[in-house]
C-alpha cells in the first residue's frame, strides 16, 4: 500500500514519519526547558500561542543531543501537542513501507522506533513511530 | 379592565411560586409512596397537592394544567378509596405527570419556554388511567429555554486560545506604542485593549455553567440509592445558581456522588431505626451550594447517626492505620477524621453501594488534585455535614510569575500569602542541618530555594514566598526575583515532563512565551513536608530508633554544648528587650506570652539574641545561645554525672556537652548514669518527650531502650488501661488524666526515676 511519507533526516539516518500524523514543519525559535524532564525532552515552546512540548529525536533514537532551536514536526499525540526536533526535512513523497526487520539489525533506540523501512530508490528510509519517539528510551529499557 | 388583568396576573405569580415551593415538598413524599404505596399519609400530601393545582387552574384558566391535574386526582382518589392499587407502573406514571404539571407552571412565568406538545398530556392521562406503562421516551423531548445554543467544546476551546492570542498581540502592540507620542493612537489602543480585555472575560464566562448541571442527576440518585437502601430520604437542594467551569463540573461530579451515597447508605437510619430514636422516619438531605471569592463550597447536610468515632476507632486500629496508644489521644474531630484514611470504612458489611474500603481518602485526593479541599463536621446520632471546596475554574489561574536560576515559573496566587525581601532586616534564611529555615518578623518556617528544589543550578534567592496550601503546609519559597501577576489558561502538561507532580500545567505567558506552572502542594510533598495533620504508621514490629542527632551551640559563657534535636522545634530570633529574668529564672516574651528560658553565661546588654526554642510535645522552653552551629548525629557519648549534664561527646576536634534535657523544662536535680542492662519497652506513642527525656532517662538507669513491641522486655512502660500484652516482670503504667492525656507527673524527675529504677521495683 501506497502512503504519504514525510521525509526527514535525524543525524546521518534519513527517516520517514506517516504524513498524516504530521500537523505541520515549524522552526522552533526558543525553548523553555522543563525541571525534571528526561533528556530527550527539551522543554516547552510556543508556536501561534500554542503551547508544544519539544523533544530530540536524535536523543530519544540514542544519538548525541542536537540544539533545542530548529527545524521541527508538529504533530498531537494522545491529546497532547508534540514539536519533534530533526535536522532537516526533505519532502513529502508517495511511497510503499516494508518490513523492517527483514533488512538490518537495529540498535536498540531504533528498534524501538522503527515500524518499517522505505525504499527511496538511492538509499533507505526508516519509517518511525512517532509516539515512540516522545516516551522516555530510558524507561522502556529499565 | 387593565386593572383586573393586573390582579390576575399578581394571582397566576402567587400561584406560580406556591405550586413550585409545594411541589419541593411533595418530591420526597412521592418517592416515599413509591416506597410505600400502603402509607396513606405520604397520599394524602400528594392528593392535596393535585387537588389545590386543579382548583386554581380552573379560577386562573389554564385548561392543559387542570386537565392534567384532574386526571392525576382520580387516579389517586381512587388509590385512596380502595378502589385501585398503586404500583411502581402507576407511581412513575404520576411522577411523570407531576413533572409536566412542574413544567407547565414555569412556564407561566417564562412564556418563551418552548413546551412538549399538547398531545403528550394525553398519553400520559390515558397511561394513568389504563394503568399502562408510559413510553420511555415521552420525557425526553422537555425543551429547554429557547434562548441558548449549543456550541461544542472544541470549538469553545479555540475561541479560548484565539483570545489568548489576541491578548498577547495586544501586549506585544503595547509594548511598540511605549515609544510613539501619537496620543489618538494610544486613545484609540486603549479602547482596544480594553475591549479585548472584555472579551477575554466574556469567553471565559462561555465555559461557566450553573452548578444544577451537577445537580440535575441528584434526585435521581437519590432516590435510587435511598430505594435500593430502603430508607426514605428527601433531597433539598439550594444554590443552583452558582456558576462554576463545565470542566470542575465534571471534575467534582464523582468526588460529589460519592459523599452523597455514603450519606443515604451509611449516615440515615432505616426508617424504624428513625422513628425508635424519635426522629422522623422522613430523613432530609441538603445539598448547599455557595460561591465565595473563587471558590465554591458545596455542602452536603444529612440528618443521620453521623460518624460512630469509637467504631471507626476500633477499624482503623485493627486496620493497623493507627497505633492504640496514639489513637486514645484523639479527640472527637480527630477520630472523625480517620473517615479520611485509605481502608477505613464505617460500614459493618459491604453492599453493592459503598463499603468497600475506597473512599473518603480518594475523595479527599480527588478533591484535593484539584486545589480544592473536604472537610467534615460530626453530630454523633445528629448527623454529619460534609463540605466540598473547589476553585471555580480550572482553566484559568491568577499566578505570579516568579523567577529563579534563569528561568520563570508561575505560582497560582491563591497560595500565596506574601512576598518578602530577604534583604529586610526582620527577614532571614538559615540552613540547620542542610535544610533551610526563613525566619520571618520573628517566626520560623520551613524554606525551600527553588532552584536546588526543582534540581536546577544557579539562582541568587533575594525574595522570599510565602506560601500555605489547602492541605495545610506553610512554607517559604526563596526565588530570584518576581514579575507580574498573570492570567493564565492552564492547559495540562504532556505526561512526559508532568510525571513528578511538582507542576499544575503550563501555559502562555503575557509575553509569550511558555511557562509552568508550580503545584504548593507537590512541591511541599517534594521538598520533605508532610501534611499536618497525618499520623504516624502503626507497627506491631519493634520499631529501632534512628540514631539522635544533636543541634550544637556555643553558650554565652563560652561553653560548646549540644541539645537533643528531637526537642528542637525551630530557632528563634529574638530580641533582648524581649528577656526578663525574675528570681534568677529567665524568660522570654514569644507569640505573646512569657516562656521559661534557660540561659547559661550572662545575656549581652542589648542586640539580638538567637534561642533554640523546645518543644516535648506538650511544653515550651527556651534556650538562649550566643551561636547556633549545626545538625549532628550524636556520636559515642561519655556519660557525666554532672547536674544539668546527660553526657560529652567529641565532634570536630572539640569536647562537646549535651545538655540534660530535662533541665530545660523541670529545673529538675539530676542523678547518676547507668550501666548496661535489661531491656525497656515504651509503649506510649512517639512523642519527643517519650524520645528525648523518658528514653535517655530509662538508658541512664541502665535499660536498653525500644520502642513499640512490648514482648520479652524486662520494663515495659505504657499507659494505663493499655495492659494488653504486656507480660513483662515490671510493668509501669502511667496514669492517663480524664483529658486522654498522660497525667503522670512528667516533669518530676524524682518520681519518674522512683517509678523506673529496676532493681527496686523487681525486689519489692
Amino acid at each position: 500500500m501506497t502512503d504519504l511519507m514525510l521525509i526527514a533526516h535525524v543525524g546521518a539516518q534519513t527517516i520517514a514519519i506517516d504524513a498524516k500524523q504530521v500537523e505541520g514543519v515549524v522552526d522552533i525559535a526558543s525553548v523553555v526547558p522543563v525541571p525534571f524532564a528526561a533528556p530527550h525532552i527539551l522543554g516547552l515552546a510556543a508556536i501561534r500561542s500554542q503551547v508544544l512540548t519539544v523533544i530530540d529525536c536524535s536523543c530519544a533514537l540514542g544519538h548525541s543531543p542536537s540544539a533545542a532551536t530548529g527545524r521541527a514536526l508538529v504533530m498531537i499525540v494522545d491529546g497532547h501537542r508534540y514539536a519533534l526536533r530533526v535536522d532537516a526535512v526533505d519532502d513529502v513523497v508517495a511511497a510503499e513501507s516494508a518490513d523492517i526487520t527483514t533488512l538490518a539489525p537495529m540498535a536498540p533506540a531504533w528498534a524501538r522506533a522503527a515500524i518499517g523501512c522505505v525504499d527511496l530508490g538511492d538509499r533507505f528510509a526508516v519509517l518511525v513511530d512517532p509516539a515512540q519517539l516522545i516516551v522516555p528510551f530510558q524507561a522502556i529499557a529499565a | 379592565m387593565a386593572q383586573g388583568a393586573g390582579v390576575m396576573d399578581e394571582l397566576r405569580a402567587e400561584f406560580v411560586s406556591e405550586t413550585r415551593e409545594t411541589l419541593e415538598r411533595i418530591a420526597g413524599a412521592l418517592i416515599a409512596w413509591e416506597l410505600r404505596p400502603e402509607d396513606p399519609v405520604q397520599l394524602d400530601e400528594i392528593f392535596r397537592f393535585v387537588h389545590t393545582v386543579k382548583g386554581s387552574c380552573g379560577f386562573l384558566d389554564l385548561p392543559r394544567i387542570e386537565a392534567l391535574a384532574h386526571a392525576a386526582e382520580t387516579a389517586l382518589a381512587a388509590v385512596r378509596s380502595g378502589a385501585r392499587n398503586a404500583d411502581a407502573t402507576m407511581v412513575a406514571t404520576m411522577l411523570a405527570i407531576i413533572d409536566r404539571l412542574g413544567l407547565l407552571v414555569n412556564a407561566l412565568e417564562a412564556p418563551d419556554t418552548a413546551l412538549p406538545p399538547v398531545e403528550s398530556d394525553a398519553a400520559l392521562v390515558t397511561a394513568l388511567e389504563t394503568g399502562r406503562a408510559i413510553k420511555a421516551n415521552a420525557e425526553q423531548d422537555q425543551a429547554g429555554p429557547s434562548r441558548t445554543v449549543r456550541i461544542g467544546v472544541p470549538l469553545l476551546e479555540a475561541m479560548m486560545n484565539q483570545v489568548s492570542e489576541l491578548v498577547l498581540v495586544r501586549n506585544e502592540l503595547a509594548r511598540t506604542l511605549r515609544n510613539s507620542d501619537d496620543t489618538d493612537l494610544h486613545a484609540s489602543f486603549e479602547r482596544l485593549g480594553g475591549i479585548v480585555g472584555e472579551l477575554r472575560e466574556s469567553v471565559t464566562r462561555t465555559r461557566m455553567q450553573p452548578i444544577d448541571r451537577l445537580f440535575a442527576t441528584l434526585p435521581r440518585l437519590v432516590r435510587d440509592t435511598a430505594r435500593d437502601c430502603g430508607k426514605l430520604v428527601t433531597l433539598k437542594i439550594t444554590g443552583q445558581d452558582v456558576e462554576i467551569d463545565r470542566e470542575m463540573v465534571e471534575a467534582i461530579r464523582d468526588p460529589l456522588v460519592h459523599i452523597v451515597r455514603n450519606a443515604i447508605d451509611h449516615g440515615i437510619e432505616s426508617a424504624d431505626d428513625r422513628c425508635a430514636q424519635g426522629k422522623s422516619a422522613q430523613s432530609i438531605l441538603r445539598i448547599n451550594a455557595a460561591q465565595s471569592g473563587n471558590q465554591v463550597s458545596i455542602e452536603v447536610i444529612d440528618d443521620g447517626r453521623g460518624i460512630d468515632t469509637s467504631a471507626l476507632v476500633q477499624k482503623a486500629i485493627a486496620s493497623k492505620l493507627i497505633e492504640p496508644a496514639r489513637a486514645a489521644l484523639l479527640d472527637e474531630a480527630e477520630a472523625a477524621a480517620l473517615i479520611f484514611k485509605a481502608g477505613v470504612s464505617t460500614a459493618a458489611s459491604i453492599t453493592t453501594i459503598s463499603g468497600r474500603g475506597v473512599g473518603m481518602d480518594v475523595v479527599r485526593a480527588n478533591v484535593e488534585r484539584l486545589g480544592g479541599s473536604v472537610t467534615l463536621v460530626n453530630r454523633p446520632g445528629q448527623g454529619l455535614s460534609i463540605t466540598l471546596r473547589a476553585p471555580l475554574t480550572l482553566s484559568i489561574v491568577n499566578a505570579l510569575v516568579v523567577h529563579a536560576g534563569g528561568q520563570r515559573f508561575a505560582i497560582p496566587r491563591g497560595a500565596i500569602e506574601e512576598v518578602v525581601s530577604l534583604r529586610s532586616a526582620t527577614v532571614r534564611l538559615e540552613t540547620v542541618g542542610g535544610g533551610l529555615v526563613a525566619i520571618v518578623r520573628g517566626v520560623a518556617h520551613t524554606a525551600f530555594a527553588l532552584t536546588p528544589l526543582l534540581e536546577m543550578s544557579g539562582g541568587d534567592p533575594t525574595l522570599l514566598v510565602m506560601l500555605a496550601t489547602p492541605a495545610g503546609g506553610r512554607y517559604g519559597l526563596a526565588v530570584d526575583a518576581v514579575g507580574d501577576h498573570e492570567e493564565l489558561v492552564v492547559r495540562p502538561m504532556a505526561p512526559q515532563i508532568a510525571a513528578r507532580g511538582v507542576f499544575a500545567g503550563q501555559s502562555l505567558g503575557d509575553d509569550g512565551r511558555p511557562v509552568v506552572i508550580l503545584d504548593p502542594v507537590g512541591l511541599a510533598a517534594m521538598g520533605g513536608l508532610t501534611r499536618a495533620e497525618e499520623l504516624p504508621k502503626a507497627s506491631s514490629v519493634e520499631i529501632e530508633r534512628a540514631a539522635p542527632s544533636v543541634v550544637t551551640a556555643t553558650t554565652f559563657d563560652g561553653r560548646k554544648v549540644a541539645v537533643r534535636a528531637a526537642l528542637v522545634e525551630r530557632l528563634i530570633e529574638t530580641v533582648r528587650a524581649d528577656w526578663t529574668c525574675v528570681a534568677d529564672e529567665h524568660f522570654v516574651f514569644l507569640d505573646g506570652r512569657h516562656v521559661s528560658a534557660t540561659v547559661m553565661g550572662t545575656l549581652p546588654m542589648d542586640g539580638d539574641i538567637t534561642a533554640i526554642l523546645l518543644h516535648d510535645g506538650m511544653r515550651h522552653a527556651v534556650f538562649a545561645v550566643a551561636q547556633v552551629h549545626d545538625l549532628v548525629a550524636l556520636p559515642e557519648l561519655k556519660a557525666v554525672a554532672r547536674k544539668g549534664s546527660e553526657g560529652l561527646f567529641r565532634y570536630a576536634g572539640e569536647a562537646i556537652e549535651l545538655l540534660d534535657a530535662l533541665a530545660f523544662f523541670g529545673n529538675q536535680a539530676v542523678s547518676e548514669c547507668g550501666i548496661d542492662g535489661p531491656v525497656a519497652a515504651i509503649a506510649l506513642p512517639e512523642s519527643p518527650w517519650a524520645r528525648a527525656i523518658l528514653a535517655p532517662m530509662l538508658e541512664a538507669a541502665g535499660y536498653r531502650v525500644r520502642f513499640g513491641a512490648t514482648g520479652a522486655a524486662d520494663l515495659v512502660v505504657h499507659l494505663e488501661g493499655d495492659d494488653s500484652g504486656v507480660d513483662a516482670a515490671c510493668a509501669v503504667a502511667l496514669e492517663r488524666g480524664a483529658d486522654g492525656q498522660v497525667a503522670v507527673e512528667r516533669y518530676d524527675r524524682a518520681k519518674l526515676r522512683g517509678l523506673v529504677s529496676p532493681f527496686e521495683r523487681k525486689a519489692a
